[in-house]
């Protein structure tokens, strides 16, 4: 080709836009376990993004291939070197390589088109479906909201589970912990809470964030393939960190979550974040601080742990009226080892949340699922934001559940029993079984509402404790198909009058009569 | 181990010790101790750590081929006085920057490579 026209193109090419300021550098002096040490970025700030020149030396076409650029965080700033984690396959990482400062603290890009997204650590889509279209970058480390932008919580996140909402409720802006051994339905609970948001309405519908820390993929996508059935991964955004992953990644993970959910709550919306879990996140973070050659502490782990946890999760608010009254309501996840909730983790993330939901194996092996242990769990701060509806039928439960537990070891002397601690047997073996629900089926609050005040009011008189769960669902297509006004009434006033009482009371009678061999059975 | 004696002959050689004085003492106490299997690693260690202190502390220009020198004489003028360079400079010839130059003085860099260039461009178009 002719001399002119290969000028020509080369003339192109050097109009095209790179910065002609001088970027600072360093180089590897030494790379291993996903930690590499540089020297030379004197300038370097904490938790600033660096980008490894991994196609350093690579001819146009091989950088190219190379799409992912490799990122580094600065995590230690030493005497003569800076420390820094490989965001990604540190096997790139070479000694002699240069890396370059970004000068940007770490951040993920963040938008509506978020939504329904499946997003890596790094906020990168990983589900295959294209670019995501983002309006701005969210800083990962933030200082939470301050006393005076925040307001108490006073609304209701309802989860869908009877036993939660009516015993342990949450309201939105709390931190509550979902804690117990593996395989209790913990993730379960969880799960169930976001697809339960499908019955809110549109404009109180919270955006739920599932963030799987350290998770099998073949968890994390069976619980996409569970919300896309459900039709709750069109309000959901997931971040998906494997156990094949850097430490880093995992320990960046629930600060990505935090940072998407702040977007929301900033525009005034409500966040619901689900962080599964935090074990695995201090476990990440051990391994990380530990090759940092940060000293250890108590089982290793290093002296920040508890504020590591701590600043995660005070970032969880309700805001103020004038900032928009959006919230992040956060639903950390701990896994005891054989029920041990006075373990290390546990104790931190109890003492900084604001009430515990504590599953118990032996209750979940019994059948009772949720396995919710009604005694021990609570929810501090959740009260004040229950719907007068359910404030008005949930208070008899905890009474009967408490007289049941106490009664419940003299059940295999139910022959000397007298007539009164029968009863009080009898009665509270019905609402442990009316509280029972399936995975995947959680109930809106005015059904929830129905069932209860059914068996505070004599629906399950008469009938045995098996068949509850026969009348319970009997009784809730009766009134759904012959009371849908009282349920609408539920539903709209979220409140329990005179009226809506009367209607109740009226539908027991109505429905015993209709379904007498349902309590001959 | 090998770790322990190249930060020994670094500190010496940082405290103004003669190199034919570090290196006899070095060969002496590793054959005495043993050790004299690993010289080898530990020379070559101590070449790369030399190497790393002086990568970025050297102004370095590197251009695609060494007639560039010449032609990108402007161009490299700008570049080196943009990064304080006051002194001579190093040149490198790496082909796969395609053209341009790249220039490196104390830990700064100024990349006008075409290969920056271009990969920028189809970064952009991508993600776009």
């Amino acid at each position: 080709m002719s001399t002119p026209i290969i000028e020509r193109i080369k003339q192109e090419i050097a109009s095209l836009d790179t910065s002609s300021l001088p970027t600072d550098i360093g180089v590897v002096s030494s790379v291993g376990d996903g930690i590499a040490t540089l020297s030379g970025l004197s300038g370097a700030q904490m938790m600033e993004m660096v980008v490894f020149a991994a196609t350093e030396g690579m001819t146009l076409e091989q950088s190219l291939a190379t799409e992912a650029v490799l990122y580094g965080l600065v995590l230690n700033l030493e005497e003569d070197v800076v420390k820094v984690v490989v965001l990604g396959e540190s096997v790139l990482v070479r000694e002699g390589m240069t890396v370059h400062r970004t000068g940007k603290l770490l951040s993920v890009p963040v938008g509506e088109g978020i939504v329904g997204r499946v997003v890596n650590a790094l906020g990168e889509m990983i589900d295959g479906k294209g670019p995501i279209k983002t309006d701005r970058n969210m800083p990962i480390e933030r200082v939470a909201y301050g006393v005076m932008d925040r307001s108490s919580v006073n609304e209701p996140i309802h989860t869908g589970i009877k036993a939660i909402d009516s015993m342990i409720p949450i309201g939105r802006g709390q931190r509550e912990l979902i804690i117990g051994d593996r395989g209790t339905g913990k993730t379960t609970i969880a799960i169930d809470t976001i697809i339960n948001q499908k019955y809110e309405p549109a404009e109180k519908r919270p955006i739920c964030i599932y963030v799987a820390i350290g998770q099998k993929r073949s968890k994390t996508a069976n619980i996409m393939a569970q919300l896309e059935k459900a039709g709750a991964m069109e309000y959901t955004t997931i971040i998906a960190t494997s156990a094949s992953e850097a430490s880093p990644l995992l320990f960046l993970a629930p600060f990505t979550g935090m940072a998407i959910g702040e977007y929301f709550m900033e525009q005034g919306r409500d966040v619901l974040i689900i962080l599964d879990d935090l074990s695995k996140h201090a476990v990440a973070y051990r391994q990380m601080s530990l090759l940092l050659r940060r000293p250890p502490g108590r089982e290793a782990y290093p002296g920040d742990i508890f504020y590591l946890h701590s600043r995660l999760l005070e970032r969880s608010a309700k805001l103020s009226a004038e900032l928009g009254s959006g919230s992040i309501t956060a639903l950390p996840i701990i896994e005891t080892q054989e029920g041990d909730v006075s373990a290390y983790i546990p104790t931190n993330v109890i003492s900084i949340t604001d009430g515990q939901i504590f599953l118990e194996t032996d209750l979940f092996n019994k059948g009772i699922r949720p396995a919710l242990n009604v005694g021990i769990s609570v929810s501090r701060v959740g009260s004040s934001a229950q719907t007068k509806a359910m404030k008005a039928v949930a208070g008899k439960i905890r009474l009967e559940l408490a007289q049941f537990r106490e009664l419940e070891a003299f059940m295999q002397f139910a022959s000397d029993l007298d007539e009164d601690t029968k009863t009080r047997i009898d009665s509270g073996r019905k609402y442990v079984e009316m509280l029972k629900q399936t995975q995947n089926n959680p109930m809106p609050f005015y059904k929830q509402v129905v069932s209860i005040y059914g068996a505070n009011n004599g629906l399950f008189d008469g009938a045995k404790p098996e068949a509850v769960r026969t009348i319970e669902d009997a009784y809730q297509d009766f009134m759904n198909r012959d009371r849908k006004d009282t349920i609408d009434a539920i539903m709209n006033t979220r409140a329990l009058s005179d009226e809506i009482k009367e209607a109740l009371n009226k539908s027991i009678v109505d429905f015993k009569e209709a379904n007498g061999t349902l309590y001959t059975a | 181990m090998e770790k322990l004696y190249v930060q020994a002959v670094m500190e010496l050689l940082e405290s103004g010790s003669a190199i034919e004085l570090v290196l006899g003492n070095l060969r002496t106490v590793m054959a005495a101790r043993g050790h004299a299997k690993a010289l080898p690693a530990v020379l070559l260690d101590v070449v790369r750590a030399l190497e790393l202190q002086t990568v970025g502390t050297v102004p370095t220009v590197t251009v695609a081929r060494a007639s560039d020198v010449a032609s990108l004489a402007t161009e490299i003028a700008a570049a080196l006085t943009t990064l304080g360079v006051t002194t001579e400079f190093t040149t490198t010839v790496d082909d796969t920057i395609i053209g341009g130059l790249v220039a490196t003085y104390n830990h700064r860099q100024i990349d006008q490579s075409y290969r920056t260039k271009l990969v920028t461009l189809y970064q952009q178009i991508v993600s776009s």
